[in-house]
C-alpha cells in the first residue's frame, strides 16, 4: 500500500509542475528522474541518455514529421475552397443541405492532415463565410464544424494515434487502420443528427439550386486528386504494400506535386511549411522523449507492477475501469492538450489497461476519442479556441453549440465498447 | 556594457537559432528523399520483375537506420529554434489566474528548473556520444555508421536548447528572429 502512495505522489508532483508553467517534456523528464533516484540504484543520467537516444534513434517515429509536412503543405493550398466547392453540389439535397459539407469535408480534409486544430481552420476558412452568406442557422454551423473537426485526431494518418504507437510500442499500420470504422462511425452519427434537425426545422435550412450530374462531376474535378492521394496513403498501408513511414513520404512528394500543378507552390510557401513542421515534430519529440524516459523509470521502480497488483486485488471489470478512467480523462482534458494526456497515459494508466485485459489497439482508438472530446469542452479546447478566432463569439457560446456533438461521442464511445469489433475487425483481417 | 557588443552577441544568438532551424530543415528534406528514392527503386524493381522477369536489386542500402539518425539528430539540432519561436507547450491555465508577482516566482522557477534538467541531459549525451567513440559503436545493417555522429548532433542540440533557455531566461522572447 505504502508503494501506491508514492504512486500517487508521483502524479501528483507531475500535475503540479505542469500548473506551474513548466514545460510538459521537462517536467516529464523531471518526474522520471526523480522517481528513479528514489526506487532504484540505476546510474539515472546513463539510462536517460540511452533512453533519449533509443527513443528519437526510430524508423517508425519518421513517419511523424512526414505526416506533419504534408498536412502543412495541402493547408498551404487551395484544397479548403477546392473541398468546398466540389462537396456542396452533391450534400445540397439531404436535409440539412451544406451543413454536410462541414462534416464531410472535415473528414476528407482528416485523411491528409493529423491535427484538428488545422481541420477547424481549413475547412471554416471557406465554410463559415459561405454558409452565413447563405443565412443558415449560426448554432448549427459551429457545432457541426467544431464537432467534426476532431475527426482530424482519428481519421488516418492521425499524429495523435503515432505518438499513442511510438509511446506503447504498437504498430502504427495496425492503428491507423483501426481508426477508420470508427471515424466512419462518428461521420454517420454527425450527418444522421443534421439530417434529423434538418427534417424537424425545415424552414431554418435556406433552399440550395437543384444541380445537375454533369455539373457536379464538373464540380468536383478538383477534389479528385485529393481523394486519390488518400486512397493511395492509407490503402497502401492497409494492403501491406507501404509501411506509414513509407507511405507519408511518398504522400509529401504527391502532395507537394498537387499544389505545384495547381500553381500554389513557391518558395516561400515551401518554407513556411517546413519550418511549421519542425516545431510542431520537434515539440512532439521532446514531449516523447520526457514520455520514453518517464516510462522507463517507472519500470525500474516497479510502479507498473505494482499498480497492476492493485487493480487486481481490487476487482474491477474491464467495464467498470473504463467507466472511471473516462471521468478521470475528461476532467483531465479540462486543462491538459491530447498529446499530453496521451503521453501521461502511457507510462502510467497502461500498465491498468493490459492488466484488465483491454486490447491496446482498441484503447488507443478509445483514447484518442476521449481526447477528441476534451477538443471540445472548456476551458481547454483548441477546436473551441480556433473557432473563438473566426467566428468572434463567445467560446462558451461555441462550446454550448458543439454540445450534441460532444453528445454523439460520448454514444460512440459507448457503441465501441459494447461492439468492440467496430474497431478492431479491419486490423485483424490485415496481413502481418 | 556597451551598445557594440550587446548587439555583437544578440546576432550571434540569433545566427545560432538560425542554423538550428535550418539543420532541423534539411534532415526533414534528407528523411523525405532518402525514403521517397527507396521506395521508387522498389517500384523500379516490381516493374523490372513484372516485365523482365528479373530484379535489379536495387536499394538505398540501410534506409531504415538512415532515417532514424537523420530524425535523432535532426529533431534534436531544432529544438533551440522551435523553443524561440514558443513552439514548446506548458500548461498557462494556472498561471494566467496567478497575481503577478506571484506568476514571476513561477516563471522564474520553471526556468530555472528547465535549464537544470536540460544541462544534465546535454552532460549525459555527451557521455554517451563519448563512450560510443571509445568503443567505436556502429549502426547494425548493410551500411555500419558510427554512433558517435548522430549522437554528436544530439548533444550539440542539447546544448543549443541550454543556451536558448539560459537566454530567454535572461531577456525574454523578445529579439527573436521571425523564421
Amino acid at each position: 500500500m505504502l508503494e501506491m502512495w508514492f504512486a500517487l505522489a508521483i502524479f501528483v508532483g507531475l500535475l503540479a509542475l505542469l500548473a506551474m508553467g513548466v514545460w510538459v517534456a521537462v517536467a516529464l523528464l523531471l518526474i522520471g528522474l526523480v522517481s528513479l533516484l528514489v526506487f532504484s540504484n540505476a546510474p539515472a543520467g546513463i539510462v536517460l541518455a540511452t533512453t533519449t537516444w533509443g527513443t528519437m534513434n526510430s524508423w517508425s517515429l519518421a513517419a511523424l514529421p512526414l505526416f506533419i509536412w504534408m498536412g502543412e503543405i495541402l493547408f498551404r493550398s487551395r484544397l479548403s475552397s477546392t473541398l468546398f466547392s466540389g462537396l456542396s453540389p452533391w450534400l445540397g439535397g439531404l436535409p440539412g443541405r451544406l451543413l454536410h459539407v462541414n462534416i464531410f469535408g472535415s473528414a476528407v480534409f482528416a485523411a491528409v492532415s493529423g491535427s484538428s486544430a488545422a481541420t477547424a481552420a481549413t475547412i471554416g476558412k471557406m465554410s463559415i463565410p459561405e454558409l452565413r452568406r447563405r443565412g443558415y442557422p449560426e448554432r448549427l454551423m459551429i457545432g457541426t464544424l467544431a464537432g467534426s473537426a476532431t475527426l482530424g485526431l482519428l481519421i488516418p494518418p492521425s499524429i495523435i494515434l503515432i505518438v499513442y504507437g511510438v509511446a506503447t510500442d504498437q504498430s502504427i499500420a495496425r492503428l491507423f487502420i483501426a481508426g477508420v470504422a470508427p471515424g466512419a462511425l462518428l461521420v454517420a452519427l454527425f450527418s444522421g443528427y443534421v439530417v434529423l434537425w434538418g427534417l424537424i426545422n425545415r424552414t431554418q435550412i435556406p433552399q440550395e439550386a437543384r444541380v445537375s450530374w454533369s455539373e457536379k462531376f464538373t464540380a468536383s474535378r478538383d477534389l479528385l486528386p485529393v481523394i486519390g492521394l488518400i486512397a493511395g496513403v492509407i490503402g497502401s498501408v492497409y494492403a501491406g504494400i507501404a509501411s506509414p513511414t513509407d507511405a507519408a513520404a511518398l504522400g509529401v512528394v504527391l502532395a507537394l506535386c498537387l499544389t505545384a500543378a495547381q500553381g500554389d507552390l513557391n518558395r516561400q510557401v515551401f518554407w513556411q511549411g517546413v519550418l511549421g513542421t519542425i516545431r510542431t515534430s520537434c515539440m512532439i519529440g521532446f514531449i516523447l522523449v520526457g514520455a520514453g524516459f518517464l516510462t522507463v523509470a517507472m519500470g525500474f521502480a516497479g510502479i507498473p507492477r505494482m499498480i497492476a497488483a492493485w487493480i487486481g486485488e481490487l476487482g474491477l471489470t474491464p467495464g467498470q475501469l473504463l467507466l472511471a478512467l473516462t471521468l478521470f480523462f475528461v476532467v483531465l482534458g479540462c486543462f491538459l492538450d491530447g498529446i499530453s494526456i496521451v503521453v501521461l497515459t502511457t507510462a502510467i494508466i497502461m500498465p491498468m489497461v493490459l492488466q484488465a485485459g483491454i486490447d491496446p489497439i482498441w484503447f488507443g482508438i478509445y483514447l484518442v476519442l476521449v481526447v477528441e472530446m476534451s477538443q471540445i469542452t472548456p476551458p481547454v479546447g483548441f477546436n473551441l479556441f480556433v473557432l473563438q478566432t473566426m467566428t468572434q463569439r463567445n467560446i462558451l457560446q461555441i462550446a454550448l453549440d458543439a454540445l450534441p456533438f460532444f453528445l454523439l461521442m460520448a454514444a460512440a464511445i459507448a457503441l465501441i465498447t459494447w461492439m468492440p469489433g467496430i474497431v478492431l475487425t479491419l486490423p485483424n483481417m490485415m496481413g502481418s | 556594457m556597451t551598445e557594440q557588443p550587446r548587439r555583437l552577441h544578440r546576432r550571434l544568438l540569433n545566427t545560432l537559432y538560425q542554423v538550428s532551424a535550418l539543420s532541423g530543415a534539411l534532415s526533414l528534406i534528407a528523411i523525405c528523399s532518402v525514403i521517397t528514392l527507396q521506395v521508387a527503386f522498389n517500384a523500379i524493381d516490381k516493374l523490372m520483375l513484372a516485365l523482365a522477369g528479373e530484379a535489379i536489386g536495387l536499394t538505398v542500402p540501410s534506409y531504415s537506420e538512415i532515417s532514424g539518425l537523420l530524425l535523432a539528430s535532426g529533431t534534436f539540432l531544432a529544438l533551440g529554434y522551435t523553443f524561440r519561436q514558443a513552439a514548446h507547450i506548458q500548461v498557462t491555465l494556472v498561471l494566467q489566474h496567478l497575481p503577478d508577482r506571484a506568476r514571476e516566482w513561477s516563471q522564474r522557477l520553471s526556468f530555472a528548473i528547465a535549464i537544470g534538467m536540460v544541462s544534465f541531459l546535454t552532460f549525459y549525451m555527451g557521455f554517451i556520444t563519448w563512450e560510443a567513440w571509445i568503443y567505436q559503436d556502429v549502426t547494425p545493417g548493410i551500411i555500419p555508421i558510427p554512433l558517435w555522429i548522430p549522437q554528436c548532433s544530439m548533444t550539440l542540440g542539447s546544448a543549443i536548447l541550454c543556451v536558448a533557455l539560459v537566454d530567454t531566461a535572461c531577456t525574454g522572447f523578445e529579439g527573436a528572429p521571425d523564421a
